[in-house]
């Protein structure tokens, strides 16, 4: 393999890794803009989506594929809408503080459930099929990633559309501008915070369930799924959902870059101090502008 | 009638005393190992936990890399016996003072961040360690083995082994309880509140708002950091597992389950959260579900804490009946 292509196949997987690290962005970010809460669980989604499709691979059902991702999202967004109606509605302190040490109890709620359900043990969850391995010379891109890409798509696309399309992405818009005056416009902030953290939640467990396959399934894994898509949201300008995307696909290359020229056992450390270093010295995000406005 | 802050203190003496004397007391009487090594690990996490208890409560930094402080002090305690041959009471002042020195030297620029982007930071912090720690298997020994059986602790003033060090647990738990209430009732601990209710107010009365958060981030790393060497006095063969980000958590849990107002929670918190898992069976493997659920109710409706939400009830209580007798 000559080093070019070393170099390509480093930055396939990278971006594969990637698009999962974007998605997990877009949920913080999508839960921000609409409520200002930094959402510590917002790993767990991705957890739990692929840990619900890990159960159903494993489980005597036999479900087609594309109906256990299916499930998976349904069941994640489901609760991620009684997080915020049941739980967050019902908090009497809106301290920023109080928030995230409440999120952050969810999280270790969510990964203490699914360890009390389904056990402690690593899972794994076979390839989705229909797509063949493509072989581009020495490169290797496996038939998941191809799944992986086009949910990344898929996902991007289905965001813009509703951001920009439809009057539900433009009052998600407005509150995240200004939550008073889209209030007095008619719109029901509360309504808006459910469905935004239902849709974090479904993306997450979308991504989690099409990355189930190449990274097997453990119930610690939200805590470094969510800390990578933090550092991707912070990377892309916290609060802007096309620089959570880009700032996923620049944590995911940076990793494996370090990960195939480096140590590959400090990868996960990289992420981490990448991400300190982004807060200490751009916290404004590396892309864009100091003011980055929320679309 | 005394100054309040007079009584406050006088209160926290009687405290102390009682503390004390209640845990030589249960060092003369529990002769069971097990239960004796669930009151000395109360101890060491009450020591980390008053530290964090100190930022999170009373200045509103919420760390939740506070375990990687415990993990650097362990593995300074294990490589100055293991390797120096250092004696481990002289030991525990390098267990404190290194992760002191590596709280300034991160806490300085990351202390400037805003708070919930300052308990990401903390978070990754907490994080690398473990990583760093689990890989760099030429000195820690990684996951396995780990630091493997390290020199005994020696006994002193006749007194054998286990106990001298149970001493030495209840010494340093005190001193430290002694020192977290000194800094609470001193102007810096007003300082910090004045910094936790509104940090641009508190710069305006001349709080030195970035280093008054240093020091205090810096005390609760030295406090962590003794509560790792005394976990290694203790435990003698450990690996970096036990330093992930569960245990940070289980830390920000003791604080929470205690109270966010005053040090006696950080206390009641730890030996409720040390002992409790201990003393149900089967508690184990649905013990994060219950550490979760805990905390998502008591944020939702006492966010200074559980002890402190109890304490409350009970003194509404007995002023109440008082009233009545009046």
């Amino acid at each position: 393999m000559s080093s070019f292509e070393m170099l390509v196949q480093v930055m396939v997987s990278g971006l594969m890794v990637g698009f999962i690290y974007g998605l997990a962005a877009l949920g913080f970010t999508i839960v921000y803009n609409a409520t200002q809460i930094v959402n510590f669980a917002n790993g767990e989604y991705l957890m739990i989506g692929g840990m619900i499709v890990a159960v159903l691979a494993q489980s005597t059902l036999d479900l087609p594929i594309y109906l256990s991702v299916l499930m998976a999202v349904g069941a994640t967004g489901i609760l991620g809408y009684l997080t915020q109606t049941v739980i967050i509605r019902n908090t009497k302190s809106r301290d920023p503080m109080t928030l995230v040490m409440l999120t952050i109890g969810l999280a270790v709620a969510m990964r203490g459930l699914v360890s009390f359900l389904f056990g402690r043990d690593v899972k794994f969850v076979p390839d989705f099929g229909v797509f063949d391995v493509i072989l581009i010379g020495n490169i290797y891109i496996p038939s998941q990633a191809i799944w992986v890409f086009i949910t990344f798509i898929a996902v991007t696309l289905g965001i813009w559309f509703l951001f920009n399309r439809t009057l539900i992405g433009k009052a998600m818009q407005a509150v995240s501008l200004d939550p008073r005056a889209a209030a007095l416009c008619g719109i029901n902030p509360g309504n808006l915070a459910a469905m935004s953290f239902a849709l974090a939640a479904g993306i997450g467990a979308l991504a989690g369930a099409v990355s189930a396959p190449i990274q097997p399934v453990f119930y610690e894994n939200g805590v470094f799924l969510g800390l990578k898509g933090f550092a991707a949201a912070v990377a892309g300008g916290f609060g802007n959902p096309a620089g959570a995307i880009l700032g996923g696909l620049i944590i995911g290359l940076v990793e494996s870059l370090a990960a195939g020229y480096g140590a590959s056992g400090y990868k996960d450390a990289i992420a981490f101090v990448l991400l300190i270093l982004i807060l200490l010295v751009r916290p404004a995000g590396l892309i864009g502008k100091a003011h980055v406005s929320r679309v | 009638m005394k100054h309040p802050l007079e009584q406050r203190i006088r209160h926290d003496r009687i405290g102390l005393a009682v503390l004390a004397l209640v845990l030589i007391a249960l060092e003369l009487t529990i002769s069971n190992q097990f239960h004796r090594s669930v009151i000395s690990l109360s101890m060491i996490f009450a020591i980390a936990a008053i530290g964090l208890g100190l930022l999170v409560g009373f200045t509103g930094i919420i760390s939740i890399g506070q375990g990687a402080f415990i993990g650097i002090g362990a593995y300074v305690m294990a490589l100055s016996l293991r390797d120096l041959g250092i004696p481990a009471i002289a030991a525990l002042i390098p267990s404190a003072l290194i992760p002191a020195l590596i709280a300034y030297v991160i806490g300085r620029p990351i202390l400037r961040l805003s708070g919930i982007h300052l308990a990401m930071a903390t978070l990754a912090f907490g994080a690398t360690f473990y990583i760093v720690a689990s890989q760099w298997r030429s000195l820690t020994g990684g996951l396995d083995p780990g630091i493997p059986s390290l020199p005994a602790f020696p006994g002193a003033f006749g007194l054998s082994p286990n106990s001298a060090l149970f001493y030495l647990t209840i010494l340093i738990l005190l001193g430290v309880t002694y020192l977290a209430l000194t800094i609470v009732h001193s102007r810096h601990g007003r300082a910090l509140m004045a910094v936790s209710a509104n940090e641009g107010v508190a710069a305006g009365f001349a709080v030195d708002v970035v280093r008054l958060k240093t020091s205090i981030f810096c005390v609760a790393a030295a406090f962590s950091g003794l509560a790792g060497g005394l976990f290694a006095l203790y435990l003698r063969s450990f690996n970096a597992g036990f330093f992930g980000v569960g245990l940070s958590i289980e830390l920000l849990m003791m604080v929470i389950i205690g109270s966010l107002t005053s040090v006696w929670g950080a206390i009641f918190g730890a030996f409720a959260l040390t002992i409790l898992p201990n003393l149900l069976e089967d508690f184990e493997h649905a013990k994060h579900l219950a550490y979760g659920v805990t905390m998502v109710l008591v944020m939702m409706f006492a966010p200074n804490g559980l002890g402190d939400a109890l304490f409350r009830l009970a003194r509404r209580a007995v002023v109440r009946k008082q009233d009545e007798r009046a």
